[in-house]
């Protein structure tokens, strides 16, 4: 009798669904609604619905249906009659004894970055990538201008709204990729939405995911295969989003039993203090208090990383990569015919970042600085050196 | 009398012993006792102060809360009231005598006293009052949701090594506060969490992280602070301290004052309250309009209901122009936006 083996990619650029029916195990490498499809029974699971609620995704292996789970990246799961074994091929990498020094690393780091684009390009001769003129997707587009033609895609929401079209339009002239910008209005949202929705594999809170669709559809339009992006900068190199945590330890926030945990539940910003108002009662009580937070607990307890920047990394490349960003992306883009690429979350990159100490990637008021001296002499200083 | 509890109406000889006569839980005010609200009263004003449960607030918002629920009409709505019955008056006098005068004096007379009752009740809620309102009704019907109050205890410091890692980072933003109460309100209410920002007072609040929060702080050179104060002398000048001190920063950064001015002011001109200080002020920071009106009133942050400041500070750090003068003028980024309209209470975002 043949053996089932799913393997999921390290990261998680790619989605993988396995579930139990009647007749044996099902899986999917496409979307959770097939393995759904094939008669997996259909029942919510909350304590999914509450990370769903507080996340805006569902991180690790639960998904919101109870009986059907996710890969986790970088894993193998075999069976043993229904019994799932997990194997795990790769991990993010502890913290080294030693660093090297700081310009050995940046070298490394800038030849990990080629590597990366040049292993997402297509052999056509032109390539897409979302440019929103920060330094991640900055970057990306002008690596990839070294080897193809590039069109670049920005978001524009009008002029009444806050936008960084003054920063991709400069890294767009600086990098001799052709600019697109791409208006969108809450018109738009309302007569793309049911269509993004069901282009989605499981639920996903982010704002962008209309905006985000409609420029894969653009860039379809145009006629290309490949969209570039720059997601996972902010997770793998030191980000601003790792502030409200920071800001936390600093003032205690996070003295108390699970109180770190629920801090970076809270970080999300979504309903996490407002849990008690959007569920029904007889669905809260169903999930155990500090259930959720016991998801988050082994990543700040993990001995890999010494460095609290270190352990933010981890989790939010496992959390907010590969259960929220790169599963979007995967499933918009391809329901436009695209395959979209995130070089910044390529194995090498990410591993390379474990390799990089806490210090070079924030240090003091300077967010990414190693990824922004790997790469300066790319783009123009004051993308650089934007705050 | 409306019981909170059953939401059973009762006359005052229905309410033996000051209980309700459906569920018998005993009310908290009386007024036919002397008391200036009711309990049903009492409990709109925590709704509101809290913006129906979602906000954490101080006592004194909650005195600034009852104060506007008592106010009536403002002090101009009334001298337009007063004119107008006073043009009145002197043509029926013309047509009919002296008593439309005389009458236009008793009805002048008693509606002054009672806009001062109610100015010099209000003073007395925010000055003390409020708190022995607050007991009694906690006692009956325990803390009310999202009340701050001072922590007993301080929160541990960061683990040695955690400490010098995160000495190591630094921030873009900081709010600086005159006081530790307004401090407080911030940083229950997760602002500094929600915005990346650290939240200080001048004074060295809150104790356990305000060295090692500074310090981050100054390392970065192109750091926004955004004063926040009570129009007072001392709140006016914050900002000004704040860009010229060596141990905040001076030559590091830029300064924004945001509020409260006394330019700002007006919207709030019926809790105005008399100046605590009397003698001349001179001080770099203030302008000569600035140093008339603080010669004679102050005007504190705590009578914006927390929701209001919280959206108005955040709008004004998201507003202001990118080259930033640093200087110490108050910035008009939409502190004061629609404040005439809600006078510190509107629901709509500034």
């Amino acid at each position: 009798m043949a053996e089932l083996c799913l393997r999921r990619d390290p990261i998680g650029e790619r989605s993988l669904y396995w579930g139990v029916t009647p007749r044996g195990q099902v899986c999917s490498s496409t979307r959770l609604v097939e393995v759904l499809a094939a008669g997996v029974e259909r029942k919510l699971d909350p304590l999914a619905l509450v990370a769903y609620l507080t996340c805006a995704y569902v991180p690790g292996t639960a998904t919101l249906v109870r009986g059907v789970f996710s890969v986790e990246p970088g894993t193998e799961v075999t069976f043993e009659g229904t019994t799932p074994v997990v194997h795990r091929y790769w991990n993010m990498p502890a913290a080294p004894a030693f660093y090297p020094a700081e310009h050995t690393l940046r070298e490394q780091l800038r030849r990990a970055l080629e590597g990366a684009v040049a292993r997402a390009l297509p052999e056509t001769p032109n390539v897409g990538a979302s440019l929103s003129g920060g330094i991640d997707s900055s970057l990306v587009v002008a690596l990839a201008r070294q080897q193809r033609r590039v069109s670049a895609y920005s978001l524009s929401f009008g002029k009444e709204h806050r936008n960084e079209l003054e920063w991709s339009t400069l890294v767009a002239r600086h990098t001799g990729a052709t600019h697109s910008v791409i208006e969108v209005q809450a018109k738009d949202v309302e007569r793309y939405l049911d269509s993004t929705v069901g282009a989605l594999s499981e639920p996903n809170g982010d704002p962008l995911t209309v905006p985000n669709a409609l420029l894969f559809e653009r860039a379809r339009e145009d006629g290309l295969s490949v969209v570039l992006n720059g997601e996972g900068g902010d997770p793998c190199f030191g980000g601003p989003k790792n502030a409200p945590m920071l800001l936390s330890e600093l003032y205690g926030g996070t003295s108390g039993a699970l109180a770190r945990e629920r801090a970076y539940l809270r970080a999300h910003q979504k309903l996490w203090d407002d849990l008690d108002v959007a569920l029904h009662p007889r669905l809260r009580e169903q999930v155990r208090e500090g259930a959720l937070e016991g998801w988050v607990t082994p990543w700040f307890e993990d001995g890999r990383w010494p460095s609290f920047l270190d352990r933010l990394m981890a989790i939010n490349v496992a959390w907010k990569g590969a259960g929220h960003i790169l599963p979007k992306v995967e499933h918009l883009a391809a329901r436009a015919g695209i395959r979209a690429c995130s070089p910044l979350f390529d194995p090498a990159v990410v591993e390379l970042a474990f390799a990089i100490p806490a210090h070079l990637k924030r240090s003091g008021p300077d967010e990414k600085h190693l990824l922004k001296t790997a790469v300066q002499d790319l783009l123009p200083r004051a993308v650089i050196d934007r705050p | 009398m409306k019981c909170i509890h059953c939401g059973t109406d009762s006359r005052l000889k229905e309410r033996t012993g000051g209980v309700c006569p459906s569920c018998k839980r005993r009310f908290v005010f009386e007024p036919t006792a002397g008391d200036a609200l009711t309990d049903q009263a009492f409990l709109n004003a925590l709704d509101r102060v809290s913006s129906h449960g979602t906000v954490k607030w101080a006592p004194q918002h909650l005195a600034y809360e009852l104060w506007r629920s008592k106010r009536g009409f403002s002090l101009s709505t009334w001298c337009v009231i007063w004119g107008a019955a006073a043009a009145l008056a002197v043509i029926l006098a013309l047509m009919i005598g002296f008593f439309p005068i005389a009458a236009w004096l008793v009805f002048f007379i008693i509606s002054a006293v009672s806009v001062s009752q109610n100015a010099r009740r209000g003073r007395t809620l925010v000055n003390s009052g409020v708190q022995a309102l607050l007991a009694r009704w906690t006692a009956r019907n325990g803390r009310p949701a999202g009340l701050i109050e001072p922590a007993a205890e301080l929160p541990p410091p960061p683990a040695p090594a955690l400490a010098r890692e995160l000495m190591a980072y630094s921030f873009d933003r900081a709010v600086v506060c005159d006081r530790r109460e307004t401090v407080d309100v911030l940083l229950e209410n997760n602002f500094h969490f929600e915005n990346n920002c650290a939240v200080l007072s001048l004074d060295g609040h809150p104790q356990h992280a305000f060295q090692m929060v500074r310090s981050m702080l100054r390392k970065n050179p192109r750091i926004e602070v955004f004063a926040l104060h009570d129009c007072t002398p001392a709140g006016c000048s914050i900002a000004w301290q704040l860009r010229n001190d060596p141990e905040w920063f001076a030559s590091i950064g830029s300064v924004y004052d945001v509020a409260l001015r006394p330019t700002q002011s007006n919207a709030w001109r019926r809790f105005w309250l008399p100046a605590a200080y009397g003698g001349l002020l001179v001080h770099p920071s203030l302008s000569e309009p600035e140093r008339r009106w603080l010669s004679k009133w102050q005007l504190e942050l705590f009578a914006l209901r927390p929701e209001q400041l919280i959206k108005r500070l955040y709008r004004a750090m998201n507003k202001l122009p990118e080259q930033g003068s640093g200087e110490d003028s108050p910035v008009d980024s939409g502190f004061i936006v629609s404040a005439e309209a809600s006078d510190g209470g509107a629901d709509s975002f500034g």
